[in-house]
């Protein structure tokens, strides 16, 4: 996305426009997969396949839509980013409403699974409008606006990195059990 | 997705995305925190639960405890002032001097002696039958109850009836003697607390479960009174009814009868737990 904003690329619509869907699909397909792997209820992750195999769908349709009026290729598609915005906060909250409903003990946000999920959303929640609207925009307010994109990055990564750092201290054993008894002393704190 | 699309003509594109961003952001950070501090209260409510559950269980467990010394004294003070000055006595007609005696005296310390040493048998086999009643061994829990009912009743203080609907089918020996311990403990209170006129015991089978159920028209206690002296420290006897039945997945139900005349007492097992 730099790089195809930066003044040294030189224009070329339907390359960026081809680089722009491939982002974005690859981008679903990362973030369905791991949160596949995160839902515990089949019934969800089955869900969580058919939206994907729509948003696929969507995304090439929309491809193929967009090339096939060769007079004017949209170079930033807004439809499959929604849909793929969309469909990936919908699976961040139904991934949040699972772990509440588990009976384990265990505080969600000491799972780095959460923190990715939590970095999800607040990155697609923040960018949405952004997406949906740029096409509408002009230069100038794209250029104003991408500083929305440039913050919900770096908030997404800082999530990620808390998550990688959990993931770091799991692995030492006696952590998992002094988390425990730390919340518990937490909680009686309370 | 098209109609969330502003048409830039119409309205100020950068207020909405402005605000719908803002929005957004703030609902999903709403959704985040809502989810964190709810699981923090039902994570608190789960350890306050177990924290009780633990707290009674160790309640349960020193009142087993106190009962089981408490048995152990009874005995041990039954053999000490019972059986002891009997055998010591038998002891006394039985002493080395009784060679010197003529033989009318030695007989007649023989047969004293005798009739000491048989008490002392019929004492200690009280004691046997109270720690383990041979009727329930041998014959099972119905003639175990009706045994003890008869007793009760034959006492001529207090009318005691059972009467066992479906009880072809055995329950295990250990089982049998927890839910006859159980039965026991009932009839005590209900004998020391109830001021009873009658008792009445039945007994049923409702698919897999095993019902045992006591009528009486004295004083009782409902759940509500169960559960507040379970959780307390008096009620040890009750407590001790609570552990056994723990031993058997049962459940015990008290309650007033609707026309308010009777005290009602439900233990409830689970068959297939006591194959």
């Amino acid at each position: 996305m730099y790089f195809l904003r930066s003044r040294h690329y030189k224009y070329d619509t339907e390359l960026e426009a081809i680089l722009m869907w491939s982002f974005t699909f690859f981008e679903f397909l990362f973030f369905s997969i791991f949160l596949y792997s995160s839902l515990s209820k089949k019934a969800n992750r089955r869900l969580l396949l058919v939206a994907s195999a729509l948003f696929v769908l969507s995304a090439v349709l929309n491809l193929v839509f967009n090339f096939s009026q060769s007079s004017h290729v949209k170079v930033f598609d807004t439809l499959p980013i929604s849909i793929s915005a969309i469909t990936l906060i919908i699976f961040c909250i139904i991934y949040l409403f699972e772990k509440i409903q588990s009976p384990e003990i265990g505080f969600v946000y000491a799972t780095p699974n959460f923190w990715i999920v939590v970095g999800i959303m607040i990155y697609f929640a923040g960018t949405f409008f952004l997406f949906l609207q740029y096409s509408e925009l002009s230069v100038q307010e794209q250029d104003n606006f991408w500083i929305i994109n440039w913050i919900c990055i770096i908030l997404k990564n800082i999530f990620f990195s808390i998550a990688f750092y959990l993931t770091e201290k799991n692995k030492n054993p006696t952590y998992e059990n002094s988390l425990n008894s730390t919340a518990e002393m937490e909680l009686n704190k309370n | 997705m098209f109609f969330l699309q502003v048409n830039p003509q119409h309205a100020n594109v950068s207020f909405v995305l402005f605000f719908g961003t803002i929005g957004m952001l703030a609902l999903t950070i709403g959704l985040i925190v809502f989810i964190i501090f709810h699981q923090r209260k039902v994570i608190k409510y789960q350890m306050t639960l177990q924290k009780m559950e633990h707290e009674q269980q160790k309640m349960l467990l020193n009142a087993s405890i106190r009962l089981q010394e408490e048995e152990r004294q009874r005995i041990a003070a039954d053999l000490h002032d019972d059986a002891g000055p009997l055998l010591a006595t038998a002891r006394l007609y039985l002493n080395e001097n009784l060679v010197n005696l003529d033989k009318t005296t030695q007989l007649q310390s023989i047969y004293n002696a005798k009739q000491i040493i048989d008490d002392t048998i019929q004492l200690i086999r009280n004691i046997s039958h109270s720690l383990m009643p041979p009727t329930l061994k041998n014959f099972g829990l119905e003639s175990a109850v009706n045994d003890l009912f008869q007793k009760i009743s034959g006492s001529g203080s207090i009318n005691a009836s059972c009467r066992f609907h479906d009880y072809k089918e055995r329950l295990a020996n250990d089982n049998e003697l927890i839910v006859f311990r159980v039965i026991q403990e009932l009839i005590n209170n209900i004998l020391k607390h109830s001021n009873s006129s009658f008792i009445h015991l039945t007994q049923n089978t409702n698919g897999n479960k095993f019902y045992i159920r006591m009528h009486h028209d004295g004083k009782g206690i409902t759940q509500a009174d169960f559960e507040r002296m379970n959780k307390s420290s008096a009620g040890l006897g009750l407590k001790n009814i609570q552990s056994r039945l723990k031993v058997l997945q049962g459940r015990i139900f008290f309650e007033k009868d609707p026309s308010q005349t009777y005290y009602k007492v439900t233990i409830e097992l689970n068959r297939e737990e006591n194959p």
